[in-house]
């Protein structure tokens, strides 16, 4: 993924202010001394407003306040054609030859917006182009999907429910293995899709069986480390959700397993709240993340390696799938960690990832 | 307080008897016709569909001579692909075509989205103008849940009333007209007239009669009157 904001911070000819206080220097021009004495910081305010027009500030700089995609940019801490009059005679005099004409700063936002959605775009052709790749791969699994199926349907029973209940274990676990497949392809689309978690609008939905479904399906993962996941709570809201929506207690359930350590538990409570909401919390034993790593946990390829786990694979992808899908429903998974609860080890705790849905 | 005086003198409409009645489901999946339009059967789980007792058809393509069949309102749920399933000749725009077509001309028709394509932001005006979706790959129990929800969310007599209503309305019928068919149909399915709401949609078929997809859709209205306790 393309730092925009390390893009623009190199490149950027004049003053640049890409996080709220903070101005660095251009490449060609610095910020004015007048712009570093000021008192009223106007530009502060400017900043993430998006405005259409230039604006002078009492100081006689120019600021451009802008946006490309999405992040927040201001040009700042410079004199322009438009502000130079704002000067008083000693000043204009001194700034004669530092003046940048407007039209070259405005120049300069537009081809650099035009350039990064270019890039953005290819990326994103090119994250399509090899979904379509991957697409191939959907008939194999469908058929895959159909023959185990056909193996359910072979058992002792009437109806499929009954004849899953009496098949072997190695068959229920090839099932719900299959069911986790199809879960974790089905997932992929979110991430070069902007509108896909949104699609096909809200339902109401029974949230707590919906999670218990989950965690029965998980259960063949989990056994391999001997892993118990617990589901507790009361809980009989059903809030209107995205068909998306199962992607996050997925990923909370995949990320729990992966990193917990064996034999310990994977409690997931799920319970009412508010008028019609639902609370969910996932709670499990293992590595947590240092607290000056928690803010980057959602970000796009994140990945924190607690020392001992190289092995473990993984593709920094799942928790910034969970929190696409959150922010299209409108609310914020948190993370915290209890360090030390019970472990010898320093590094491992309690993990605890929680959200509200509705209410 | 005032919000429960307010609902005692509010204007009940067909959705809210709709939603009041418990329709007879296990009878509805018997009846009900699905058709899967895919070029691979594999993709959807028609062997498990057909054991747990629905009644599904499958066509890998939709030629010229088929269109007629959808158009008449032969199947009740049609889950339609969005790629390989319509000749050049049918459809240049592939299944997007066919489900622009048959929403055109029949609102009453209900079509899900199957398809392994929601990861391309041009394919969602195709799954916008659906009923619902079904991501592929898919299980059978996730699938069936899905259909389940569509069915019980979507044949109700408030759905093909609306339906019916939207294509009478542009044929000409007034809206006066339609609001005193529409309270007689509610008073008598609220009264559990069978006989009368028989009758009543006799009457309404012949307005209908001027469409043929208002007719479709008033037929589906009586197999559901029918079906009510």
């Amino acid at each position: 993924m393309i730092s925009v904001s390390k893009f623009i911070a190199a490149s950027s000819p004049f003053p640049i202010m890409l996080e709220k206080g903070v101005v660095l220097d251009g490449l060609v021009y610095s910020k004015t001394p007048m712009c570093q004495s000021c008192a009223a910081k106007i530009c502060y305010a400017a900043f993430g407003s998006s405005q259409n027009r230039p604006v002078v500030c009492p100081n006689g700089n120019t600021i451009f306040s802008f946006s490309i995609l999405g992040l927040p940019v201001l040009v700042c801490g410079v004199v322009t054609d438009l502000s130079r009059h704002r000067l008083d005679s000693k000043l204009r005099d001194k700034f004669l030859k530092r003046t940048v004409s407007s039209q070259s700063v405005l120049k300069w936002i537009s081809g650099v917006s035009r350039v990064l959605q270019e890039i953005e775009k290819e990326v994103h052709d090119l994250a399509v182009e090899n979904l379509e790749a991957f697409h191939d791969v959907l008939p194999s699994i469908s058929l895959i999907q159909r023959d185990v199926e056909k193996l359910v349907w072979r058992e002792k029973g009437v109806g499929f429910e009954q004849k899953f209940m009496a098949a072997s274990p190695e068959i229920k676990d090839l099932f719900k293995s299959m069911e986790i497949l199809v879960e974790r392809v089905n997932l992929m689309p979110l991430l070069t899709n902007p509108e896909k978690p949104r699609l096909g609008g809200r339902r109401n939905k029974h949230i707590f069986k919906m999670i218990d479904t989950l965690g029965r399906s998980f259960r063949v993962l989990a056994k391999e480390k001997r892993i118990k996941i617990n589901l507790s709570g009361q809980s009989h809201n059903t809030p209107a959700v995205y068909g998306s929506f199962s992607a996050v207690p997925f990923v909370l359930f995949d990320n729990a397993i992966k990193y917990s350590l064996k034999d310990q538990p994977v409690e997931v409570s799920v319970n009412d709240f508010g008028a019609g909401g639902v609370e969910i919390v996932f709670q499990s034993y293992g590595p947590i993340v240092p607290e000056d790593k928690r803010k980057f946990i959602f970000d796009k390829k994140f990945r924190y390696t607690p020392p001992g786990w190289e092995r473990q694979k993984g593709s920094g992808l799942g928790l910034y799938i969970a929190r696409i899908v959150a922010q299209a429903h409108g609310f914020e998974i948190e993370y915290t960690a209890k360090p030390n609860s019970f472990h010898e080890n320093e590094e491992c705790g309690l993990n605890i990832f929680s959200f509200k849905v509705g209410g | 307080m005032f919000s429960k005086i307010k609902s005692l003198f509010a204007r009940k409409t067909l959705q809210d008897v709709s939603v009041g009645y418990s329709y007879n489901y296990a009878e509805i999946k018997k009846r009900i016709r699905i058709l899967v339009i895919d070029d691979n059967v594999e993709h959807f789980p028609l062997e498990s569909f057909r054991r747990d007792g629905y009644a599904v058809d499958h066509w890998a393509k939709v030629n010229s001579e088929d269109i007629a069949k959808l158009e008449r309102g032969d199947f009740d749920v049609i889950l339609l692909d969005i790629k390989g399933v319509a000749d050049k000749a049918v459809s240049p725009k592939d299944g997007f075509g066919v489900l622009k077509l048959l929403k055109t001309r029949n609102p009453a028709q209900i079509v899900i989205a199957f398809s392994g394509q929601s990861f391309k932001l041009s394919s969602n005006e195709f799954w916008e103008l659906t009923d619902g979706y079904i991501e592929k790959p898919t299980t059978f129990i996730e699938c069936r849940e899905k259909i389940d929800e569509i069915i019980k969310n979507k044949i109700t007599i408030s759905f093909f009333w609306g339906a019916a209503r939207k294509i009478l309305a542009e044929k000409g019928v007034s809206d006066s007209e339609l609001g005193v068919m529409e309270k007689q149909l509610l008073k008598s399915i609220e009264g559990n007239r069978k006989v009368d709401t028989v009758a009543l949609l006799g009457k309404i078929s012949k307005f209908a009669e001027a469409s043929f997809y208002a007719a479709k859709a008033i037929d589906k209205i009586y197999s559901l009157i029918l079906l009510l306790p």
